[in-house]
């Protein structure tokens, strides 16, 4: 290919090998750079980055600031620093963060009729896509020209999704090959990059240079954790949704949960705080309690198993799918997940005068319940 | 069981393991194993587990050495098949495997079991070969020596892929999960898949309501719940040009027919049964399972003396387990059948009495392994 993708096209998908190439030269060697002020500025950059891919609401520019090889040293520290945190769930956040932004810009690269294009001058295809875009699909193995892509390729990006349109059963499935709309194509890409993206998290970076960043993490990790106090805090059972309330309700009385049911129950109480014994203890509540089959379903859906896979809660969307959304109320009118649900009546009941114990750090850690064993035949 | 008859289940395994020539698996030695030996007496089934092999000698000279009642190996590779925990095993992938057992899908005589299973079969291996374009020559199909069959795919592409990857293969070959619009949207395709499937289901659907006496229909209808007598009427009334909509304008057919959508959405109703024959009808926990044992092709069944057989996917059709996986002779043996039973067997048919009553060593070796009758 007689392309090569620009700086500016290279500063708005830091992570293509070639960006990093890029700005070999521009630097001195890590270590040093953070010595000089150059390096507090990247580091800046990349500490606003990181805020941003933990913030509620982002705000992705088109239009940078920056010259492209800050931009794109910016990516790199920012992955180095979330390395040296060493949190599952910050290298979730900054993965999806950098995959949104990748999404975002492939499509406002022209803009719009009320907003110009950062790429006013890309040439597209008769497809309409630009060079760049057609080149960052094919280092991700999608080739935005066709409307499919051959099923183990297709089947390994959704499989993580739970939206009911991807699932391979709703599929045109002909001689391996699964048919894809083109605006689904980007979606697709978006979500392959966040894997890829994901996977190679977290960086060996050398101690010496976590030292030297300390600060920098010490604070993120303080920011982030103060954060993840406000949203979710001490478990308080009373704001779980009605969904969740019923399938609590439904382990007390006995009933078999479906596997809808187990796997949305614990993802949520995992993503909401609790630990693995604890949500064990939860199914403890159930009569025909297997701890040690238990701990084996909780720790794979909590990512602990073998497949190192965390899930995310299923949306009310889902929920509804699998019939387990139910007893409506109020909030659920202007809610569509259930962890939203969960935030806002959190905030709603804090509200309240007259209910203490509020701040408690986090959960008591019940005895542990039970070994993860093997599982047996 | 008792002892004279675990004993000569045993002696028939040994002669047959003396002579049978095993065919180890592919990576032999990156397979667990696992054994359930013949065991009068005890209470349960134990099983030996976490054993490996470094090569094929030395695993026939095991089973030789052994006489197993079950023989299973890992579909799982490990990097030490022989740890003993999971976690130290290091996985390093598994094959995908597809199971069809006749006891999920129909209960009766086994050989009605064993013809029933072999037309899912069949549907599993068109999905394979003709939706999921698999290559013939990754696909192993073995007799289960039970009441089924296994279908190993050998192939690199699905090697390393977890649960949730598998999850979606699976889904796909039950109809799990189909979303109705998604099977309405735009025009039929001109190949086989789920869009035709749910289409083809629909249309058979809305012609039994036409077929069937009107009483008959209404009393259907609105046995559903939120069916109510006037929307049944006109639900019927509307049937045929239904009927044609799914050829001609199929897509916002269910967002504007509420009757419709409940039909479609009833969880174990007629619609959904009808559309789950078009299913193949696997086992999904064992094709979920990353790290399942599975019987070893040329190895015998326990509970039944058959051998597990592999098989070229183009002789399924005239593949007769009661023949071609059948490896014991025609002498003489004396049984204490339980019950009485008709059975065929290497192409004779059995009428046999309860009580003592001499039969071919095949037979007895089916009865014996099976339960239903001891050594007299």
């Amino acid at each position: 290919m007689d392309y090569s993708p620009s700086a500016k096209e290279l500063s708005h998908f830091p992570f293509l090998k070639k960006a990093q190439d890029h700005i070999k030269k521009s630097f001195p060697p890590l270590d040093q750079l953070l010595k000089e002020e150059k390096g507090a500025f990247l580091v800046e950059l990349a500490v606003k980055r990181i805020n941003q891919a933990l913030a509620s609401k982002k705000t992705i520019a088109a239009h940078f600031q920056t010259r492209d090889d800050e931009e794109i040293a910016s990516y790199v520290l920012a992955r180095i620093i979330v390395s040296c945190v060493q949190d599952k769930q910050l290298y979730d956040r900054l993965a999806r963060y950098e995959a949104e932004r990748a999404y975002y810009f492939l499509n406002a690269e022209t803009g719009s009729e009320s907003e110009q294009g950062w790429n006013p001058h890309a040439v597209l295809d008769d497809d309409q896509n630009s060079r760049i875009a057609n080149y960052l699909a094919a280092e991700f193995r999608i080739d935005l020209a066709k409307d499919r892509m051959p099923l183990a390729d297709y089947v390994e990006i959704v499989s993580v999704l739970h939206e009911d349109r991807f699932k391979l059963v709703n599929r045109r499935v002909q001689n391996g090959q699964v048919g894809i709309k083109k605006e689904e194509l980007l979606e697709l890409l978006r979500e392959r990059i966040r894997v890829i993206l994901r996977r190679d998290l977290p960086y060996h970076v050398p101690k010496s240079l976590c030292a030297q960043l300390a600060p920098v993490t010490e604070s993120i990790k303080c920011e982030y954790q103060q954060q993840m106090l406000q949203q979710f805090g001490a478990i308080e059972e009373s704001a779980f949704p009605p969904c969740m309330q019923a399938l609590i309700t439904a382990l007390t009385a006995g009933t078999n949960l479906t596997h809808a049911g187990r796997f949305a129950l614990t993802t949520f109480v995992h993503t909401v705080g609790m630990d693995v014994p604890a949500i064990a203890q939860l199914y403890a509540r159930s009569p025909d309690f297997d701890p040690e089959k238990t701990m084996y379903q909780v720790e794979h859906i909590t990512g602990r198993g073998g497949s190192g896979t965390e899930y995310t809660a299923p949306a009310c969307a889902a929920m509804r799918t699998t019939g387990l959304c139910v007893n409506r109320d109020a909030i659920c009118e202007n809610t569509n997940h259930p962890l939203s649900y969960y935030r806002y009546k959190k905030r709603e009941l804090a509200k309240r005068p007259n209910k203490s114990e509020k701040n408690e750090p986090s959960p008591a850690k019940p005895e542990k319940v039970g070994v993860p064993g093997i599982k047996n035949r | 069981m008792n002892p004279a008859t675990t004993e000569f289940l045993r002696q028939r395994f040994t002669e047959y393991y003396r002579k049978a020539v095993l065919v180890a698996p592919s990576s032999l030695e990156q397979r667990e194993w696992g054994f359930v030996l013949f065991n009068p007496g005890a209470a349960d089934m134990r099983m030996r587990r976490h054993i490996g092999f470094s090569g094929r000698d030395e695993m026939t000279g095991y089973i030789q050495n052994l006489i197993p009642q079950h023989t299973y190996y890992s579909t799982a590779y490990y990097e030490k098949p022989d740890a003993g925990t999971m976690a130290d095993k290091g996985w390093c992938g598994a094959d995908l495997i597809f199971d069809l057992d006749a006891d999920h899908i129909v209960r009766g005589p086994y050989d009605q079991m064993l013809a029933r299973v072999k037309e899912e079969t069949q549907k599993l291996l068109d999905m394979l070969l003709i939706e999921f374009g698999m290559d013939k020559k990754k696909i192993e199909l073995v007799f289960s020596g039970g009441r089924g069959y296994h279908v190993h795919v050998k192939d690199l592409a699905f090697r390393s892929w977890g649960s949730q990857e598998r999850r979606e293969l699976i889904d796909y070959i039950c109809g799990i999960g189909i979303d109705p619009a998604a099977m309405l949207a735009g025009k039929a395709p001109s190949t086989p898949g789920w869009q035709n499937r749910y289409r083809e289901t629909l249309t058979e659907y809305l012609r039994w309501l036409l077929a069937i006496p009107p009483e008959d229909a209404m009393a259907h209808l609105t046995a559903i719940d939120g069916i109510g007598k006037d929307s049944a009427t006109t639900f019927l009334k509307n049937c045929g040009e239904l009927i044609t909509m799914i050829e001609t304008r199929p897509s916002s057919m269910i967002a504007k027919n509420r009757v419709l959508g409940i039909i479609v959405s009833q969880q174990d109703g007629e619609f959904k049964k009808r559309l789950l024959t078009r299913a193949a009808l696997a086992d999904e926990p064992v094709t979920t399972d990353t790290k399942r044992l599975i019987r070893m092709p040329t190895s015998l069944h326990g509970g039944s003396g058959m051998r597990v057989q592999s098989l070229e996917l183009r002789d399924l059709e005239k593949f007769d387990p009661l023949v071609d996986a059948v490896v014991f002779g025609t002498r003489d043996v004396k049984v204490n059948l339980n019950f009485n039973l008709k059975m065929p067997m290497l192409g004779s048919t059995y009428e046999l009495q309860k009580g003592i009553t001499t039969v071919p060593e095949a037979v007895a070796v089916f009865l014996c392994a099976r339960g239903a009758a001891e050594i007299a």
